[in-house]
C-alpha cells in the first residue's frame, strides 16, 4: 500500500500578501511542491493604460507599502529613457539616498520581525521580543532611521509623494540632511551590531547551485542603474531584458513565474547582489562581512538574512556618504517632454530586480505597461528549494517540515501583493 | 503629552474613519499637550511612536461588528485580538504593535483604542453612512476621556 503524507499551511504568516504552500510526499519521496499564490490579480498594468506618463511613479508606488521607492525608481527611469533625459549629480545621488532609506526599512523589518523568529524558534516577533527585548529594540531604532530618510526625501514614510519624472518636487535643506546624518551614524553602528548578531544564528545545512541575477555597475553597489549580469556569464542591457527573461503562467498561482532562456530558474535579491557585486560594497560593509565570516559565492539561501544585514550596513554607510557630500541641485527636477516610444527601467528593489517597460504615445499617455516584480522572478526557485529541502529533511515530523519550509520561503522575503500584482502551507504525505 | 493617532488608508472607503476622527478633533479646542498624528500603518513605526508618550489614544477601523458601532478598548486591561484591525504591513499591524510594545515595556501607561466597526473596505473614497454617523460619538468619547484625564490625572 502506498504511503502518502500531505503537509500544508493554508495561510503563511510573516509574508506580504496571501498565499499557501502544498507539499506531497509519496513513499518517502517528494512528489509535488506548490507555492500557491491566490491573492487576486491586481491588474496594475492595465490600470496604467491611458494615464499620463507623469502619473506612473505615484500609481506604481501603490503596488507595495514596503518597496514603493523601487516602483517609483523603475518607473521614472523608464519614462526618462523615453524622454531622453538623464539626471546628473546631485539629483542622481538623492535617488540613491532614497533607495538607502527603503533598503534600511525593508531589510530591518524582514530581519527582525519576519525571519529572526524562525531561526530562534518563536511563533512571532512578539513572542521573540518578550525574550529578546534589547535585540528587537535595536531593530526598531534602525528601522526608524530608514523611515526618517524616506519621510524627509520622499515626503512621507509609506507611499512617498516627492518623486517625479525628472527628479523630485522639493529638495530638503542641507540642515535637514545634516540632522539625518547624525542619526545615520548611530544607525550604522546598529547595522554592524545586527550583522554580528545575525551571524550567531544557526543556519540549516542546505546549498544549491543557483543562477544569480542582479544589476551591476562598475563604480556602485546597484540601486538604480547597471547592466544585468549573472554568475553564469550574462551581461545584458536592461532594454534587452525581455529577450532572455519571460513570464509564464502556472495554474496554481495568480502571479506569473519568470524563467530565463526558456526554462531556467534564477535567484534575485540580497544574496544575488552580495555574491555578484561584493566588490562594490563599502569598505565598512566588506569589513563587517569578513568579520562575521560571510563571503561571496554563498549558496545557502538561509544566509540571505546575512546578506540583508550587510546591505543594511552598506545602505547606512552610503546614505552618510551622500549626505556628507550633498550640494543642493540648481533645480529639484529636470523638465521632461514626452514623445512616442518605449522605455525600460530596472532597479534593485530590496527583494531583487524590478523591471518596468512602458510604451508612450506622442501625447504622453501610456499605451501599455509591463511590470515584473522580484517575487515572481524568485517563485520557481523557491519551489525548487522546497523540493530539494524537503527531500533533505523528509524523515522529520510534519510539524518540523512545515516550520522549516516556511523559513525557507522567507529566505526570499516574498512580497505576494507585489507579485500578483502569497502563503498557506499544505504537505500531502502518502 | 497625549498623542492621538489616526490610523487608516483614505483610499479604502471606511478604513479612513481613524483619519476622519482625527480631522474632526483638529477643528476642536483640545487641552494643551495633546498632539494629533496621522499614522499610515507601519507597525514597527507605531511601536516607536507609542514609546514617545505616556498617554495614547489610537483611532482605527475595526472589522466584525455592526457598521458604525463604536468600540473602545483599554490596552492596559486586555490583550488585543489580532484579526479585527485593518492597518498592517507584512502582517504587522495595530494589534501586533501594541502587543510588541507591551512585552517590551514600551506601552504607554495609558493607552486606549477607539474603533469603529466598518461596512466596506473596498478601494474608493466613499465612507458608508453608518461609519460617518459614528464620528461625532467617537469624538465625544475622546474629548470626555481627555476631560476626565485632566480632572483625575
Amino acid at each position: 500500500m502506498k504511503k502518502v503524507r500531505v503537509i500544508k499551511a493554508d495561510y503563511l504568516a510573516r509574508v506580504e500578501g496571501e498565499g499557501a504552500m502544498f507539499v506531497k510526499i509519496q513513499d518517502g519521496r517528494v512528489e509535488d511542491v506548490k507555492l500557491k499564490i491566490f491573492e487576486p490579480p491586481r491588474f496594475f498594468e492595465a490600470l496604467l493604460q491611458g494615464r499620463k506618463f507623469t502619473e506612473a511613479p505615484d500609481i506604481t508606488a501603490r503596488i507595495c507599502g514596503i518597496c514603493p521607492v523601487a516602483y517609483q525608481m523603475s518607473a521614472v527611469h523608464a519614462m526618462e529613457q523615453i524622454c531622453g533625459v538623464s539626471l546628473e549629480e546631485p539629483l542622481r545621488e538623492l535617488r540613491r539616498l532614497l533607495y538607502c532609506g527603503e533598503w534600511i526599512e525593508s531589510h530591518t523589518l524582514h530581519i527582525y520581525m519576519l525571519h529572526a523568529p524562525d531561526f530562534l524558534g518563536y511563533e512571532s516577533a512578539i513572542h521573540m521580543a518578550a525574550d529578546h527585548a534589547p535585540v528587537v529594540k535595536r531593530g526598531l531604532a534602525l528601522k526608524k532611521t530608514g523611515n526618517a530618510i524616506v519621510n524627509l526625501l520622499g515626503g512621507r514614510e509609506i507611499h512617498p509623494i516627492n518623486v517625479r519624472v525628472g527628479g523630485f518636487y522639493k529638495i530638503p535643506s542641507k540642515q535637514e540632511f545634516q540632522k539625518l546624518g547624525e542619526d545615520l551614524k548611530r544607525a550604522r553602528d546598529m547595522a554592524v551590531e545586527t550583522a554580528r548578531w545575525a551571524s550567531t544564528l544557526t543556519f540549516p545545512q542546505f546549498e544549491r547551485d543557483y543562477l544569480y541575477v542582479a544589476l551591476s555597475h562598475p563604480q556602485e553597489y546597484p540601486f538604480n542603474e547597471g547592466r544585468l549580469i549573472s554568475n553564469q556569464g550574462l551581461d545584458l542591457h536592461i532594454n534587452q531584458y525581455e529577450s532572455r527573461f519571460e513570464e509564464v503562467h502556472v495554474e496554481h498561482s495568480t502571479a506569473l513565474h519568470s524563467v530565463f532562456d526558456g526554462d531556467a530558474h534564477y535567484f534575485v535579491g540580497p544574496l544575488a547582489r552580495f555574491n555578484l557585486c561584493y566588490d562594490q560594497l563599502s569598505a565598512l560593509a566588506k569589513e563587517t562581512a569578513e568579520d562575521i565570516g560571510f563571503q561571496p559565492n554563498c549558496g545557502n539561501p538561509f544566509k540571505s538574512i546575512l546578506a540583508r544585514a550587510i546591505e543594511t550596513v552598506y545602505a547606512c554607510d552610503e546614505a552618510i556618504r551622500i549626505i556628507e557630500n550633498f550640494t543642493p541641485p540648481s533645480a529639484p527636477f529636470v523638465p521632461c517632454q514626452p514623445k512616442a516610444g518605449v522605455g525600460h527601467g530596472c532597479t534593485e528593489a530590496p527583494r531583487g530586480i524590478l523591471y518596468h517597460r512602458y510604451t508612450l504615445r506622442e501625447d504622453g499617455l501610456i499605451e501599455n505597461a509591463k511590470i515584473v516584480p522580484p517575487t515572481s522572478q524568485n517563485q520557481a526557485t523557491i519551489e525548487k528549494d522546497l523540493r530539494h529541502f524537503v527531500a533533505q529533511i523528509i524523515d522529520e515530523p510534519d510539524e518540523k517540515i512545515q516550520w522549516q519550509c516556511e523559513q525557507a520561503i522567507r529566505n526570499y522575503d516574498p512580497c505576494i501583493s507585489c507579485s500578483t500584482h502569497f502563503l498557506n502551507l499544505e504537505i500531502d504525505r502518502k | 503629552m497625549t498623542i492621538i493617532f489616526g490610523l487608516g488608508n483614505p483610499n479604502r472607503c471606511d478604513d479612513a474613519v481613524g483619519l476622519m476622527i482625527l480631522d474632526a478633533l483638529r477643528a476642536m479646542d483640545l487641552p494643551a499637550g495633546v498632539q494629533l498624528r496621522h499614522h499610515l500603518g507601519d507597525g514597527m513605526g507605531l511601536v516607536n511612536a507609542l514609546a514617545e508618550t505616556h498617554h495614547a489614544i489610537i483611532c482605527d477601523a475595526v472589522r466584525g461588528g455592526q457598521p458604525g458601532q463604536l468600540v473602545t478598548l483599554d490596552c492596559s486591561q486586555a490583550l488585543l485580538p489580532e484579526q479585527p484591525f485593518m492597518s498592517s504591513s507584512h502582517g504587522f499591524g495595530l494589534a501586533e504593535a501594541v502587543e510588541m510594545a507591551r512585552v517590551m515595556n514600551m506601552l504607554p501607561p495609558k493607552c486606549f483604542i477607539v474603533g469603529v466597526y466598518v461596512a466596506s473596505l473596498t478601494t474608493g473614497y466613499a465612507v458608508s453612512q453608518p461609519v460617518q454617523d459614528a464620528i461625532p460619538a467617537s469624538v465625544q468619547w475622546i474629548t470626555r476621556h481627555l476631560d476626565l484625564d485632566l480632572l483625575h490625572g
